[in-house]
């Protein structure tokens, strides 16, 4: 489950104190962090290296005595490209708990579209929604679904499209890539996963590089102070964003996933989009 | 790192050791591995034979490619997919900044068995609407191959 924390505008130097309310079905344990803004033109996060926060847990408990800059926090690339910063242990929270962030931008302009991601499993009773096992006797072999979502618009939303497992074996799902390596280029593109009952894994659309990432983006993430600018370094095919705990998905089962693109302030072009769903085939022995 | 395995491998079994041992393909020895492949076209079923002297247990792959359209699908020595489709290379077995940390391979969880003299089978693709004219793709099958233990 990924909370998306999509936070106002910051002016320099004016801090905000804010509050952020988790879903009343479930309590939520939290286990990774990461943060984002959209890619400005140069298709770099700069302006997210001025950003430094602290959080809290469920009784406002700090987990940091100041603000830390965030690029310390969550470390490379903020905790994207599938990577987020690990929260161990996890923080768990009650059903309609609260966090809070204490934040500053520390940049010379206003920052707009900050996101806060929290990354970790809803802790839901046996049977609130629909799990399955392995079979008694099985074997697996890696599995890959590549698949485009074809031509997708500049400036486009589509809801509720359909990922279908094959029927000649289960699919666990354990990791995912996104993204154009070729032109033309896309920036925004957020996917809100669903299970088969339209239930999300996310509480807002997650985007692609922060959920899964890929080898060779179109992103640059800023290092430092020092205006060092560099490109993913490590992740991507071999360290795609998991799936922890995996996904389940038997024969012929059904994945929902809602998928939006926003890149009018870019130079873009109707592009098919790859996504990839890795993980491994289940077959009865 | 060697493999960034999610589960450790099992060791060999009993009366078996295991030696680590990889595979190395590239146009001077698979020709169609430096084949110009036109757009939206593949090449098909290129043949990665294997050693006849031991089992290779596959655990790892790393394909190099300057082509950020290929596509690439791998069929098992029994002839399985391992993928629905074509997999974009950036998506699938190019790690992200080689340059700086070197090629991490993507690991095959569990390890495929390989018997003795199997043929893995790749399928190459261009995925954009330009032609790749200038393609040298490396395939490196990494793993270990299974010795039975002399007595």
């Amino acid at each position: 489950m990924d909370y998306v924390w999509s936070l106002p505008t910051l002016q320099p130097a004016e801090p905000l104190v804010a509050p952020f309310q988790f879903d009343p079905d479930a309590a939520f344990e939290l286990r990774g962090l990461a943060a984002r803004i959209p890619y400005d033109a140069q298709g770099t996060q700069t302006a997210l290296a001025g950003v430094s926060l602290r959080w809290s847990g469920p009784t406002q408990d700090y987990r940091q005595q100041q603000r830390v800059p965030i690029g310390l926090m969550t470390g490379a690339y903020f905790g994207q490209y599938g990577n987020p910063m690990p929260v161990f242990p996890g923080v768990r929270f009650p059903a309609n708990g609260i966090t809070w962030v204490d934040v500053v931008n520390n940049g010379a302009a206003p920052l707009v579209g900050l996101q806060l991601f929290m990354r970790g499993v809803k802790l839901g009773y046996p049977g609130q929604w629909m799990t399955y096992p392995y079979p008694a006797k099985m074997r697996t072999i890696p599995y890959a679904y590549p698949f485009s979502v074809p031509q997708l618009g500049v400036t486009e939303a589509r809801l509720n499209q359909v990922f279908r497992v094959k029927s000649n074996g289960d699919f666990v799902f354990r990791a995912g890539q996104a993204g154009r390596a070729f032109a033309p280029a896309t920036w925004e593109v957020f996917l809100t996963l669903r299970d088969a009952d339209s239930k999300p894994y996310s509480n807002a659309p997650v985007h692609v590089d922060v959920l899964f990432g890929q080898s060779i983006g179109r992103a640059a993430y800023p290092v430092g102070n020092a205006g060092l600018v560099l490109p993913p370094t490590g992740p991507g095919a071999s360290a795609p964003g998991l799936i922890y705990p995996e996904i389940y998905l038997p024969a012929d089962h059904l994945m929902l996933y809602d998928i939006a693109r926003n890149d009018a302030a870019y130079q873009g072009a109707v592009a098919d989009f790859p996504i990839n769903f890795i993980g491994s085939k289940v077959v009865v022995a | 790192m060697r493999y960034r395995a999610q589960f450790p491998f099992p060791p060999a079994p009993k009366g078996f050791r295991d030696e680590d041992f990889f595979y190395y393909f590239d146009g001077n020895n698979t020709l169609a591995l430096a084949q110009p492949i036109p757009a939206l076209d593949a090449i098909r079923n290129i043949a990665l034979p294997l050693h006849r002297d031991a089992p290779f247990i596959w655990r790892g792959t790393k394909i190099l490619s300057d082509q950020p359209a290929l596509g690439v699908e791998f069929r098992t020595p029994d002839g399985e997919l391992m993928s629905d489709d074509v997999q974009p290379l950036y998506q699938s077995f190019f790690p992200g900044g080689f340059a700086i940390v070197g090629m991490l391979p993507v690991a095959n969880e569990p390890g495929i068995e390989c018997p003795l003299g199997a043929v893995i089978q790749l399928d190459l693709a261009n995925l954009s609407a330009a032609p790749i004219v200038d393609q040298h793709t490396a395939v490196l099958l990494m793993g270990v191959k299974r010795w039975r233990i002399q007595l």
